[in-house]
């Protein structure tokens, strides 16, 4: 009888225990190196003068180890000639992986989903962006039009906009968000 | 794999076993109150055809005198001038049963009170009221503990909720789920405790650093939750329980199988099952965009219990999938601003049932085998062993820009919690007036990561070991309890793209001790004092990175020491005929509580500038009172109250803790109308107030907190006996008015108000399916 009863149990422990669906995995296996998800660490702006006299200026924001740990390691400041105009161009790149993932080719691809907005403090220069996702503007390309000298800062930013792109900047997440010190002299 | 189970469990209860005839058959249990599961003191038991009488004892318990197999009729006197609770029982081995009393509105009228027997206890165990805990069925698990005085929960949107305790949550509140603590990735604000609230009926709160048994950690309490009892009982029957919500047009269906084989006897299962599913939820004024959440959960659970011996085998998956409200889900500080300004979210949102980006997939599993053995009449032994799995996914609003990543539709982050846990008790009486208990317990727990880093991957080793006295007297109970605990933590983490790894070790001792005394017919006066303390959790250790749910950037310090509370609280009821009244008061003095600091400067990132906080430790006091009455104006129409009020301080810079809720009231009005035969209709109306949070520092948080706010909730609830079981349905409406309100406790008031009216329908069937011959 007793023979019976524990069989009867040990029979019913077994079947709850092939019931649990997850196998067990072993406690804390250490991840694989830092960086699987993707990062945006870095962003160039290239400025090269239409009128073809003032050098090209570049200026680039890195921050290799993402949001938080160390602080970003370049932030340059915007250097433009007076009374000039200016053809820009925006570029994101990941600089935590080799080689170094240009992220631009995807806004571009999903240009409809994506802006840039552009906006001067101080500065005498006016931003045009001279590119579009074929129905509204997109800002990865940029014509900047200087004046008199000044100082001030530019915003750049990177809308995202899956399915409610309307032109406008209110709305959507913003992915980047970047104050760079622009000095035109 | 559910059905075969099932399967499984129906062909093993159907083996049969025979037993020998012979006149030596005891039959003993206790008599229980069906409501709150009690034990009922002094019952009369009668056996009719052998004319014998029993008396319970003050804990229920009685026991019959040896019977030879037959087929006899008990009557159980429960209470002098109620009707008693007749039943039938084939006594043909020893039996071991739990007579539930089921007391009604009408019965207790009837009672002739001459003498209050109290349930003393020096430990304040609180539950929720069985209105109550209708009114809360098929919400959350933090709804139903809410009803309690003194609780109120931490939310997260409409769908994630975790309770508050005395101002305190998250890993200062422990949650014991079917005899197991619950262990998920508690550390999380967002993070609600993965429980399903149609299985876990159960209710029950300890507050203060006095439970000993159960943890070190139970800084302000512990809850306890565990499915209905199973208790042997011949045929299969069941439960369905349906509920259905205007807001969200939402909808949850559960029911559950039970039985026992009359040829098996002493052996019951159950089988049961879940599935809750809502749409976009609606403020007063508009849809609040990605609030749609569904939810699976099943059990099943075993249990062979003789006079002396029993063991028992659960299993129970939860699964949900979660929106996480669109609106709040915010690239950057700026985002966040303008999210803040916005007279209504800037993304409006539609019907539907659909779950998008951002959300969450969790899922927990547990298995829990324990066993007793009663050696003789004084000593005990029970052993739990527990398994649970935990599994913690957050999809980013975004997939990734690479397209062969975003194809994988991977989480942007997902965490896997392993927890082992084994227990072993000694119960045990040393004399007639002094039982205790003594405990072992152990636990081990591993968790990893894939995607983002939050917190590391972790090994952690818990061993504890208690001690619990109780002298119990006719009017005065005393009891102490030490404890000592020690926990390894072993951390895996990447730094510079060079595999650490660091090493912790916590260990201390904590006591509490506690007592209680009736005076006269009507009052008990309950105090006591304790210690508890527990580990830095890991995230205030090592978390380190951008909080996007808060725009935050958190930075943990691995130099954290133990946080430690000491306690104390007194409390006082009255009780009799036409009235109940519970006040509590409490202190709670803490040395090394944690806390995010802001810290200047901001952090500079590619989003832009983030404030930094900073995980520290400073001196923290909090104190407070919970109230409830009930008041019987007539037997009819009853009126009632609760309350709460927190204080909490940081004594270190004298300012105001944030976080705390706010004062609160809520009166309520019953009228319950009884028809013949046990039907019965009850209407409720509630009223609760909430102040504003005015005790707050100036600029300590984003946004001023909201104004207080009144609601108005009625429920209706119509109750009959079909066969000897209780059907019920009933209609409730809360927030009848549609008020537009903000919670101060809802951590998505920065982006939208609280949902608007919802009227609900619950039903609840019983059912027999496979009836045995009377017995």
């Amino acid at each position: 009888m007793k023979k019976i009863k524990l069989t009867l149990v040990a029979a019913t422990l077994l079947v709850a225990v092939v019931a649990c669906k997850k196998e067990t995995t072993p406690p804390s296996t250490p991840p694989p190196p830092a960086n699987e998800e993707e990062l945006i660490t870095s962003v160039r702006l290239t400025f090269v003068d239409t009128a073809g006299i003032h050098p090209t200026v570049v200026a680039l924001f890195r921050d290799i180890d993402g949001p938080g740990g160390n602080q970003p390691s370049v932030f340059d400041t915007i250097r433009l000639k007076p009374n000039a105009v200016y053809a820009a161009s925006l570029e994101f790149l990941n600089e935590s992986v080799n080689p170094v993932d240009d992220i631009t080719v995807e806004v571009l691809e999903e240009a409809t989903d994506h802006l840039v907005c552009y906006s001067v403090f101080g500065a005498n220069a006016s931003i045009v962006r001279t590119d579009s996702d074929g129905t509204y503007e997109l800002g990865i390309a940029s014509r900047w039009t200087t004046q008199g000298a000044s100082t001030g800062s530019t915003q750049v930013v990177l809308k995202h906009q899956p399915g409610i792109k309307n032109g406008s900047c209110d709305i959507g997440d913003s992915d980047i968000e970047l104050s760079f010190v622009t000095i035109i002299q | 794999m559910f059905r075969f189970v099932f399967v499984a469990f129906l062909l093993l209860s159907h083996f049969g076993v025979s037993q020998v005839d012979s006149c030596s058959f005891v039959f003993k249990g206790q008599v229980m109150d069906e409501h709150d599961n009690t034990s009922v003191p002094f019952a009369k038991l009668q056996l009719k055809e052998l004319n014998l009488s029993v008396l319970a004892d003050s804990n229920g318990m009685f026991q019959f005198p040896p019977v030879c197999a037959g087929t006899y009729t008990f009557s159980c006197f429960h209470h002098i001038g109620c009707e008693p609770v007749k039943f039938q029982r084939v006594i043909q081995s020893n039996l071991v049963e739990q007579i539930f009393i089921e007391f009604h509105f009408e019965e207790i009228e009837e009672v002739n009170v001459t003498h209050t027997v109290f349930k003393m206890s020096s430990i304040s165990v609180e539950k929720p009221t069985e209105l109550d805990r209708n009114y809360a069925s098929g919400k959350t698990l933090g709804d139903l503990v809410k009803q309690i005085p003194g609780v109120s929960t931490l939310n997260t949107g409409s769908s994630i909720s975790k309770p508050i305790v005395h101002g305190m949550h998250s890993n200062r509140v422990l949650v014991l789920n079917n005899e197991i603590r619950q262990e998920g990735q508690q550390w999380g604000s967002e993070h609600a405790p993965e429980i399903d609230p149609f299985l876990s009926t159960e209710v029950s709160l300890i507050k203060g650093a006095s439970a000993v048994r159960y943890g070190s950690d139970a800084i302000a309490g512990v809850i306890i939750v565990a499915p209905k009892p199973l208790k042997y009982k011949a045929g299969v029957r069941g439960q369905w329980m349906g509920t259905a919500f205007s807001n969200g047009r939402q909808g949850a269906t559960s029911a559950y199988l039970e039985g026992g084989c009359k040829r098996l006897k002493h052996f019951s299962w159950r089988a049961q099952g879940t599935y809750k599913q809502s749409g976009t939820l609606h403020t007063p004024r508009y849809f609040m965009k990605n609030t749609a959440s569904k939810e699976y959960n099943f059990s099943l659970a075993s249990k062979y219990e003789t006079t002396r011996f029993g063991v028992e085998l659960f299993y129970s998956q939860f699964n949900t999938d979660l929106g996480i409200f669109a609106g709040a889900h915010i690239g950057n500080l700026t985002d966040l601003n303008t999210a803040f300004n916005a007279e209504k979210p800037l993304e409006e949102g539609s019907f539907t049932y659909a779950i998008n980006r951002p959300r969450q997939h969790i899922e927990h599993e547990l298995f829990k085998a324990s066993a007793h053995y009663q050696l003789n009449e004084k000593n005990k032994l029970v052993f739990i062993y527990g398994r649970q799995y935990n599994l913690r996914q957050e999809y980013d609003k975004h997939f990734s820009y690479n397209d062969s990543i975003a194809a994988l539709n991977l989480p942007a982050f997902q965490l896997t919690l392993m927890t082992y846990s084994g227990d072993v008790k000694w119960e045990h009486q040393w004399h007639k007036n002094v039982n205790g208990e003594i405990g072992v317990s152990f636990s081990q727990q591993g968790n990893s990561y894939q995607g983002r880093f939050f917190v590391p991957n972790f090994k952690r080793r818990n061993v504890g070991i208690y001690w619990i006295e109780t002298w119990k007297l006719k009017t005065f109970e005393f009891e102490a309890g030490i404890r000592a605990d020690r926990t390894d933590l072993e951390v895996y983490m990447y730094e510079n793209a060079v595999l650490k790894n660091y090493s912790h070790q916590f260990q201390r001792v904590n006591a509490s001790v506690g007592g209680a005394k009736v005076f006269g017919h009507h009052w008990v006066v309950r105090l006591n004092a304790g210690t508890a303390w527990r580990p830095p959790s890991i995230n205030e250790l090592y978390s380190n990175g951008l909080h996007h749910g808060a725009a935050a950037i958190e930075i943990g310090n691995r130099n954290l020491e133990v946080e430690v509370s000491k306690n104390v609280q007194a409390g006082v009821t009255y009780k009799s005929a036409k009235s109940v009244f519970q006040l509590d008061v409490y202190h709670n003095a803490m040395d090394g509580f944690i806390y995010l600091k802001p810290t200047l400067p901001p952090a500079l990132t590619i989003k832009g500038a983030f404030p930094v906080f900073k995980y520290e430790q400073v001196d923290a006091r909090f104190s407070g009172v919970d109230f409830y009455f009930n008041y019987k104006l007539t037997p009819q129409v009853h009126l009632s109250g609760k309350g709460a009020i927190v204080r909490a301080f940081n004594s270190t810079s004298n300012s105001f803790l944030v976080g705390i809720p706010a004062d609160r009231f809520e009166p309520g009005f019953t009228y319950i109308h009884a028809f013949k035969k046990e039907r019965n209709l009850v209407a409720n109306l509630s009223v609760p107030f909430v102040r504003i949070q005015d005790r707050v520092e100036e600029n300590s948080d984003y946004v001023a907190p909201p104004n207080g706010y009144v609601l108005v909730n009625a429920q209706i609830t119509y109750s009959f006996l079909v066969r000897q079981q209780e059907c019920y349905i009933s209609m409730e409406i809360n927030n009848m008015l549609n008020q537009s309100y903000r919670d101060y406790l809802n951590r998505f008031r920065y982006f939208s108000d609280e949902v608007g009216r919802s009227i609900g329908v619950k039903l609840k069937v019983p059912f027999n399916i496979q009836k045995h011959e009377k017995n």
